[in-house]
């Protein structure tokens, strides 16, 4: 469902992402891991279009994402890592508007809003203007919006910073039930708990470049460490990579 | 006083970083220098022409050079305080990195002292471009000695800093009284009010466009701009000390140095004051989101859906979109009402001029024509100044949320085309009643009436064109205040990319009223409809290929670049 071929990034000379090849399956979670500045947000900020690579190729849905971009976006919702939303509208209009970006028939988008601004608990906040909307609520509304129109591709990027306790269990539920109903989850983080408890497999990311990718025992057995935690495993590849 | 340097450094480091970053493009920063130095050699030459005619006026004896410059001083001085204390309010309030700095062990003394340095930095250019070449014409024309060009720049920047300090004590005022968002409003409203006091009180251009009372007239308007007959006020003392060194005398300057030093501090201690006792309630007040406000949502999407029946749901969410932002925004609104104000002062006074009873009667033909293009000219400026205003800032006003459009299945040729759209439409109504208005008050027949109206729809056409396109051009997302947008070197660009415009504009205008009015012998009431198709459509053809040009550069300029930043 997701391919990414060779995929490069350079700002000037600065090299943010390295030749980052991943195939992710339809109906898999994907945890992509790494620390800060590894490159995480360039890929995803390339994979929804909002950056164009230098070089390599991207394919959603077996659209390629610079020859058919319009086609490739229409099948993925996107939940950056800072929901910046406009704040002189209400929480509603904006899923509306969201709903018309993506040419939705105006009663399935009435339907599908009651459905997300249900599940994410902000029914009694719909007619309030984003403005007034506390940091958890944004985060929750980008996503409410990223799922309105019922994408193939879940794009997330740092899923739970701002969410509360509650807040975060209820994303995590949710990411497993939409993953059994066939949707593709990319979720870039740096929260290891997270991507140990919702992953299918994963893959980390240094200095721009992929260091490995596999099932968590896959990892386990490539650093040989059978009885740790992910974040034991992950803060010895990445302390051990060249160049760290 | 290290505290200057520390709380202006990331301004600084922020322009000079604009122009060395590695691996920028400079070009925006290239076009908007060349503009500025432009625009500084035509004030030069234009104040030292005004300054030609008007010693003609006054023929009997020689005019002082205190009274030219006392106004040209004062304006200077009202414009900076206007936009200086838009400024401060953004500045004390709402900037980003007040939270930063009030956590930092920062006295409240420093904190004013580098507020007040910072809104002086935003406002240097104001004075680099229109004060500098305004006052070295002076110079120029009454033939200065070149002690005036050393020391005229810091005497004209000491004055030109009270009014910033004045800004900053007004912005503290007004914050401690009512939200700073709001503040911004009725600073505006009270600087348009003003204005119209002003001019009701000097009695409109009628008298001022007549040679039998201009000079006087002149003089009036000399004194109600309210500096020349108050011995002590800063542009008085300031106007003094220029013409004191326009004499090769130093004394003026070093008395005016002293007075503006000490009412600089005054003012600085009752901010300090102000400051002290209700900056922390009003900094509060100024970081409360909470509107109140409900709408009902569902029915204001099925009401949008009602009112654009043709439309496609991607154009309608994007026009229902820019309507609500803009008419959510009160600022907006204020604004707009104050521009449509001076637009019935304009066409109000239009009605002055088109008795031209002491004219020969064979240049009446030539007058009406030239009116006629005057009032184009004219309203097509009021419809740049709306554009300025409104329509260059939509594409910046998409700020941090522009990621939703860059990831939305839309292309970016779409979105600025409906941004063309959904502002074309209420701006060529805007324009046409301005633009009929005018020919109306100028008695202008039927089919001039029709093809004046038509000129102004396309005169809009290219104007939105141009403002869309160079605000993609110019954009800057990561604004702090929706008001800076408007002030960056961006809007500059705008303003003369639509002067150049309307210059173009004119010839095929001219020709079409020209051909209209002056063909010798001809009926008056004939219409030559040749002549106004044919320039109505060389009009449409330049506007359009502006528009088209405009459009293709701001879409390419929003494009993601293979080597964008992050």
């Amino acid at each position: 469902m997701i391919t990414l071929r060779n995929l490069t990034k350079k700002y000037g000379s600065f090299l943010a992402v390295n030749d980052v090849s991943l195939d992710i399956n339809p109906g898999e979670i994907f945890a992509f891991l790494g620390v800060n500045g590894a490159g995480k947000t360039s890929t995803i900020r390339m994979m929804t279009g909002i950056l164009r690579p230098t070089s390599g190729s991207i394919f959603l849905g077996g659209y390629n994402l610079l020859d058919e971009p319009l086609q490739a976006k229409s099948i993925v919702g996107y939940v950056p890592d800072r929901p910046n939303l406009y704040p002189k509208l209400t929480g509603r209009e904006f899923l509306y508007f969201i709903c018309d970006l993506y040419s939705m028939q105006a009663k399935d988008a009435d339907k599908r809003i009651d459905e997300v601004l249900e599940e994410y608990r902000l029914s009694e906040w719909q007619d309030e203007l984003i403005d007034s909307f506390s940091h958890g609520m944004k985060q929750r509304l980008a996503t409410c919006a990223a799922l309105v129109h019922n994408p193939k591709v879940l794009i997330v990027d740092e899923p739970m910073v701002g969410l509360d306790p509650h807040g975060a269990k209820m994303l995590k539920e949710a990411f497993k039930r939409y993953a059994a109903a066939g949707m593709t989850i990319f979720l870039s983080t740096h929260s290891l708990n997270v991507a140990e408890e919702v992953a299918d497999r994963l893959a980390i990311i240094q200095k721009g470049s992929i260091l490995t990718t596999g099932t968590l025992s896959d990892i386990r057995e490539l650093t040989g460490k059978h009885d740790e935690g992910l974040e034991h495993m992950f803060l010895e590849l990445t302390s051990s990579s060249p160049g760290h | 006083m290290r505290v200057l340097p520390l709380l202006l450094r990331p301004r600084i480091l922020s322009l000079k970083n604009r122009w060395f970053h590695a691996g920028r493009k400079h070009g925006k920063e290239y076009v908007s220098t060349a503009a500025s130095l432009f625009m500084m050699v035509a004030i030069f030459y234009s104040t030292r022409s005004a300054l030609e005619d008007t010693t003609k006026m006054f023929a009997g004896g020689a005019l002082d050079p205190a009274i030219p410059l006392n106004l040209v001083l004062t304006t200077l001085f009202l414009m900076l305080t206007l936009s200086s204390s838009v400024t401060a309010l953004g500045a004390l309030f709402l900037s980003k990195d007040l939270e930063l700095i009030l956590a930092a062990p920062i006295t409240r003394r420093k904190f004013i002292t580098g507020k007040c340095a910072e809104v002086a930095f935003a406002s240097s250019w104001m004075f680099a471009v229109f004060a500098l070449p305004s006052i070295w014409a002076f110079g120029s024309f009454y033939q200065a000695a070149p002690l005036f060009y050393l020391v005229s720049p810091f005497i004209s920047a000491l004055l030109l800093l009270i009014p910033t300090m004045l800004a900053v004590l007004f912005a503290s005022l007004f914050g401690a009284l009512v939200p700073p968002h709001r503040g911004r409003d009725i600073f505006l409203v009270l600087f348009m009010l003003s204005l119209l006091l002003f001019f009701l009180f000097l009695g409109g251009p009628v008298e001022l466009t007549d040679p039998a009372t201009q000079s006087e007239s002149l003089l009036r308007f000399s004194k109600v701009s309210f500096a020349s007959h108050i011995p002590w006020f800063p542009t008085t003392l300031c106007a003094g000390a220029l013409t004191d060194l326009v004499h090769n005398r130093l004394a003026g300057s070093i008395s005016f140095v002293v007075i503006s030093g000490g009412l600089i501090v005054l003012i600085f201690a009752a901010t300090q004051g102000v400051i002290q006792f209700t900056y922390e309630r009003a900094f509060s007040q100024a970081q409360s989101h909470r509107s109140g406000i409900t709408i009902n949502s569902k029915l204001s999407y099925h009401l949008s859906r009602w009112m654009f029946p043709g439309l496609s749901p991607l154009k309608r969410a994007l026009i229902t979109k820019e309507f609500k932002l803009f008419s959510r925004d009160i600022s907006h609104t204020v604004q707009l009402g104050m521009l449509l104000g001076i637009c019935f002062i304009y066409l109000y006074n239009f009605r002055a001029l088109r008795k031209p009873e002491n004219l020969a009667p064979e240049f009446i033909d030539w007058w009406h024509a030239f009116l006629m293009l005057s009032n184009v000219a004219l309203s097509a400026m009021v419809v740049a100044s709306i554009c300025t205003r409104f329509v260059f800032p939509s594409v910046s006003l998409e700020g941090t949320s522009f990621w939703i459009l860059q990831s939305a299945p839309l292309s970016l040729k779409e979105v600025l085309r409906t941004k063309f759209q959904a502002w074309f439409v209420p701006l060529a109504v805007i324009g046409s009643v301005i633009f009929i208005s005018g020919a109306l008050a100028l008695n202008a027949t039927g089919p001039l009436v029709l093809a004046t109206c038509i000129a102004g729809v396309i005169l809009s056409y290219g104007l939105v064109g141009l403002s869309i396109g160079i605000g993609a051009i110019f954009s800057q997302f990561d604004w702090e205040y929706s008001a800076q947008i408007t002030t960056t070197v961006g809007s500059f660009t705008l303003m003369f990319a639509s002067v150049v415009l309307l210059g173009i504009d004119m010839v095929p205008l001219g020709f079409m009223f020209v051909s209209h009015l002056l063909i010798p012998g001809a009926d008056p009431n004939s219409v030559n409809w040749l002549a106004l198709t044919s320039c109505l459509v060389a009009l449409f053809l330049i506007n359009r290929l502006v528009t088209h040009i405009a459009l293709s550069m701001g879409e390419k300029a929003l494009l993601p670049s293979q080597d964008s930043s992050r």
